[in-house]
């Protein structure tokens, strides 16, 4: 073959190839969507069908508080009764999608709530893709008719679950610091509620000081800082029993505990001769182990959630600044380059952010950034803003906000609120005494 | 000695012409295929300029606090420790009816313009005025916001919300009569390919719809692919998602993709404005719906 022909032949099945490239792009139109609107989710949440009189009560409450759940988080937009066309949801018949559709309905929650023959409430829902005419999920929970609260939280966490692909944390309960009284005298006391304030109770009667509750992964048991004595030291404090006991006996003042991820280790830090350093528990064993040897002040230690790494801070740089170690003490790095200080810093349970306390120019910030330091967000910020905890989707941040006192000491109010981790739909939750300290429990299991 | 210089006279003359005139000749003139699309170009343009702004700004939800509150707070006195709460027993509730695969009237959708950035439109013949095309207002970028930081925005006070958005200040009365007059020249052309500010415009209209998944973990790196057939009235016949796999086994992703799935059938954004002429080309498309481009940081 010559030089020539080959070269033609060549030619010839490039021209090929080309063609068989360009043919299915010619038959195929792709187009890229880069871009989209972030808004609520619009859902229907019609009154769940009550059966007989005394189920439908339940129906009704536990509909609207779903509903309010999902309103809450800001990712869902409950639309109004008023514009439903489709008024009575049979159980267990196929909604109407068009009635729906026409209202913008991109979900639909279809709910039953009966009392049953001994007397326990039997609710089941289905949730339904309006646009695509498609089951999602269903489930039926049986219970205690008091229950029917946590009924409800369970059925927005499912629903919040199926269509976001996050777990929810409706299921879940706060432990913080109720505050009263006078600055001078203040009287702090432990406090739980649900998450969305209902079943608030009072867990210590104010005789010392407590700060810094935190909760076990396990649930039952909340670890926190106690002045007992006018000594401060870290107590284990169990929700179920109403027990509470010293945790360790450390020649010094201890503060600052966390939970590991797995609940069987607490770490926490310990002054001792005007340096804190950073402990570690074991909760079976009560052996203690110190992580870091530095004559910089190390604290507030927290968990990666793998429990491989552990985050604190430190001001062995100069100024107070987020570390990352390992979790047996080993590799501290640096992660914080910003500009002001950083403290309190929690490890997302998500484990892809770290939230965090900054003081800047006199303000507080609350913010976040990935564990290597990068991506740092201001998520807001105040006069004191502070103790962010996560929810435990790692999804939505609490934290406290104190307002500042006026010229005559009053004023000064310290109230919970909740951030998504975009930094919006920032919400009050509303205690009725001031509150600070706030710690999100995990799921109730 | 006269003849040799006769000869290379007539020498150097020769390769002075044919350096001037045949050389140049020998070379073809670059073909002109580009001409074609250029007009192309040119003509839409003024569909991209005339529209106002498209997208609203979108902001999520407004922060208002939860006024709602739970019951009187107990007494400040030392409490019980709370009951566990009752344990509710959990059912899969069984199969539900199959669903009707019908669709359903699809409400007219009311157009919205095209947002990308204008193609250089030649200048107009100078009639009245010399007039400075028409700058796009810049929208206020809705995906600036999708991931608030405070820091920006204290950065960034609030008395100049959008730079220049005013027109340039010489259009004059005369210049946008003379804008009017010209707008209703331009006319579609069914002949042409499917262009690309008429995808822009499919995709300004599906973009209204996909409530894209902020704040999920790593949401920036959930491509979907839709298949999408349509109707010839623009209205999707049928859509479903390309990789089912990883829909059983990536919740993640099963809730971007229903997110995706979603924006494509709802009746809000269709049908969508494709060119009825071309109902060949866009008979089956695939829509690849990529939320990197909002999660800049």
């Amino acid at each position: 073959m010559t030089a020539v022909a080959r070269r033609a032949c060549g030619a010839a099945l490039a021209v090929a190839l080309v063609a068989a490239a360009v043919a299915p792009a010619q038959a195929e139109i792709r187009i890229d969507i880069t871009r989209g609107v972030v808004e609520p989710v619009p859902i229907a949440v019609p009154p769940f069908d009550g059966g007989s009189a005394d189920g439908i009560p339940y129906g009704r409450d536990i509909a609207a508080l779903v509903a309010e759940d999902l309103e809450r988080s800001g990712l869902f937009r409950s639309i109004d009764p008023k514009a439903f066309i489709q008024t009575r949801l049979p159980p267990n018949a196929l909604p109407r999608f068009g009635d729906w559709r026409v209202i913008n309905a991109n979900a639909l929650i279809q709910g039953r709530a009966q009392i049953v023959n001994d007397g326990r409430l039997r609710v089941e829902f289905r949730l339904w893709d309006v646009f695509a005419e498609q089951h999602m999920a269903g489930v039926v929970y049986t219970g205690d008719r008091g229950g029917w609260r946590r009924i409800a939280h369970l059925i927005a966490d499912a629903v919040y679950q199926r269509i976001t692909g996050e777990t929810g944390y409706f299921d879940t309960r706060i432990v913080y610091i109720a505050e009263s009284g006078p600055a001078d005298k203040r009287v702090k006391r432990l406090a739980i509620m649900d998450q969305d304030g209902a079943n608030h109770q009072l867990l210590t009667d104010g005789s010392s000081l407590v700060l810094t509750p935190r909760f076990s992964p396990t649930l039952q048991e909340i670890t926190y800082l106690s002045y007992y004595g006018n000594l401060p030291r870290v107590y284990l404090f169990n929700i179920d029993t109403g027990r509470q006991e010293v945790l360790g006996d450390f020649p010094g003042m201890t503060f600052a505990p966390r939970f590991s991820p797995d609940g069987k280790h607490v770490v926490l830090s310990m002054a001792k001769d005007g340096n804190s350093e950073i402990y570690v528990m074991n909760l079976s064993t009560r052996v203690q182990r110190r992580l870091t040897f530095h004559s910089a002040i190390d604290t507030s230690p927290s968990y990666a959630p793998d429990g491989k790494s552990i985050v604190f801070n430190s001001d062995r740089g100069g100024s107070q600044q987020l570390y990352v170690m390992d979790s047996n003490g080993r590799n501290t790095r640096r992660i914080s380059y910003g500009k002001g200080r950083y403290a309190t810093p929690v490890w997302s349970p998500r484990g892809d952010l770290i939230a965090f306390t900054k003081i800047h120019q006199g303000r507080f910030f609350i913010g976040v950034m990935r564990p290597d330091g990068s991506g740092e967000r201001l998520l807001t910020d105040g006069f004191l803003v502070e103790a962010p905890t996560w929810a435990p989707n790692g999804r939505v941040l609490m934290y406290f906000r104190q307002e500042p006192t006026d010229a005559t000491g009053k004023g000064g109010r310290s109230r919970l609120f909740a951030v998504d981790l975009t930094g919006h739909n920032e919400r009050e939750i509303v205690t009725p005494l001031d509150a600070s300290d706030p710690a999100w429990s995990p799921l109730i299991p | 000695m006269r003849m040799g210089f006769v000869l290379s006279l007539v020498m150097h003359v020769a390769v002075f012409v044919a350096g001037y005139v045949g050389l140049p000749a020998l070379q073809r003139p670059p073909p002109v295929m580009d001409v074609p699309i250029l007009v192309e170009v040119v003509e839409v343009g003024p569909i991209t300029n005339v529209p106002p702004p498209p997208t609203k700004p979108a902001p999520p939800a407004p922060p208002k606090p939860e006024p709602k509150v739970a019951a009187a707070p107990p007494p400040p006195a030392p409490a019980p420790p709370p009951a566990p709460e009752p344990e509710p027993e959990v059912a899969a509730v069984p199969p539900p009816p199959p669903p009707q695969p019908k669709a359903k009237a699809k409400p007219k959708p009311k157009p919205e313009p095209e947002a990308a950035p204008p193609p250089p439109k030649p200048q107009p013949p100078a009639a009245l005025a010399t007039v400075t095309p028409r700058r796009k207002p810049t929208p206020p970028d809705p995906f600036a916001s999708v991931l608030k930081t405070v820091e920006t925005l204290r950065k960034r006070p609030p008395e100049a919300p959008a730079p220049a958005k005013a027109e340039p200040p010489e259009e004059t009365f005369g210049a946008q009569i003379a804008k009017a007059l010209k707008a209703p020249a331009r006319r579609f052309d069914a002949t042409r390919p499917l262009t690309v500010t008429e995808i822009d415009l499919v995709r300004q209209q599906i973009a209204q719809c996909w409530n894209v998944p902020a704040g999920a973990k790593d949401a920036e790196n959930l491509v979907i692919e839709i298949r999408v057939a349509m109707n010839p009235d623009g209205t999707v016949r049928s859509a479903r998602i390309g990789d089912t796999a990883r829909l059983q086994s990536d919740p993640f992703f099963r809730a971007a993709a229903e997110s995706a799935l979603r924006a494509v059938l709802n009746p809000r954004c269709q049908p969508l404005k494709l060119p009825f002429e071309k109902y060949a080309e866009w008979k089956t498309m695939t829509l690849v719906f990529n939320p990197r481009e909002m999660f800049g940081s």
